[in-house]
């Protein structure tokens, strides 16, 4: 769930960007400054959270078989 | 304006960095959407392409937005307040602005930042901070008209150009050193004094004052 919040502002954030870098106007600067920077910290920061809660959980899925390997699935 | 033929059309450079800047946005999007549609990315590209890529292109459109803003389509964009300071320029009127801008003293693609972005690095900084607090302003409504400037000009913009140039250096109201001192020390200005106003005053009461006395 996160990570697709993540995902969401991550492409919001960078629609912004790109309507910024192709029409560059004070109402773009504007949305880019003011919108599209928060969008992008915010999204940044799930988006690591989500893969660290991920890359921890595999870890403890491998160490809970008894080979240590994880599942080959 | 009238078509003189080609040696009259200024040299005009292609955006590459706002493409380049847009294809990247781009790529960054479809990463996102298929990790949305997928729920996951490949682990490779999931710090890479989610993760610093959009930082990365940020950083990219913040100096290209940077550069951007130095430009006279950018400043006359916002409607309200700037287009009519923008059109005054462009038209034959007797103010400072319009004089040097159809003389070719200033360059047309950044007149307004050529005076108002300071002298040197510091000049640049305070301009993009002043630029800030009017996107602040814009926002909030937090201005009126007459549009006034919050902190006296800084003349070392007319400086960087004038003060070597003979005609300057030849007048004897620019050798007198009380006038010398109160210019230095920002008693007094350039514009409106000895010389003609910068802007109309009609252009700083907003663009429907400025069609009405059209």
């Amino acid at each position: 769930m996160m990570a697709r919040i993540a995902a969401l502002l991550l492409v919001a954030s960078q629609l912004i960007l790109i309507w910024m870098a192709l029409a560059p106007t004070g109402r773009s600067a504007i949305y880019f400054v003011m919108v599209g920077h928060p969008l992008v910290l915010v999204g940044s920061i799930l988006g690591v959270i989500a893969l660290q809660r991920r890359l921890s959980r595999e870890r403890a899925e491998r160490k809970a078989t008894p080979d240590g390997r994880g599942t080959t699935t | 304006m009238e078509d003189l033929g080609p040696l009259f059309v200024a040299p005009h450079e292609p955006d590459r960095m706002g493409a380049f800047i847009a294809i990247l946005a781009a790529v960054v999007i479809g990463a996102a959407l298929i990790a949305l549609a997928r729920g996951r990315l490949p682990d490779a590209l999931s710090y890479s392409v989610l993760l610093l890529a959009p930082l990365f292109s940020y950083l990219l459109g913040n100096l290209h937005l940077l550069e951007e803003s130095k430009h006279v389509e950018f400043c006359g964009s916002c409607h309200e307040t700037m287009s009519p300071i923008v059109e005054a320029m462009r038209s034959d009127t007797e103010y400072l602005s319009s004089l040097h801008y159809r003389s070719g003293a200033v360059p047309r693609d950044s007149a307004c930042y050529r005076c108002h972005g300071g002298y040197g690095l510091q000049g640049d900084a305070e301009a993009k901070f002043a630029g800030l607090s009017h996107m602040l302003n814009t926002v909030t409504g937090n201005y009126g008209f007459p549009l006034q400037k919050a902190a006296r000009f800084d003349i070392s913009s007319c400086l960087d150009c004038h003060a070597q140039a003979a005609p300057f250096r030849a007048e004897e109201t620019h050798r007198d050193p009380g006038i010398q001192t109160s210019l230095l020390a920002g008693e007094i200005g350039c514009a409106g004094l000895c010389h003609a106003s910068a802007h109309p005053p009609e252009a700083l009461l907003g663009a429907a004052s400025w069609e009405a006395s059209r």
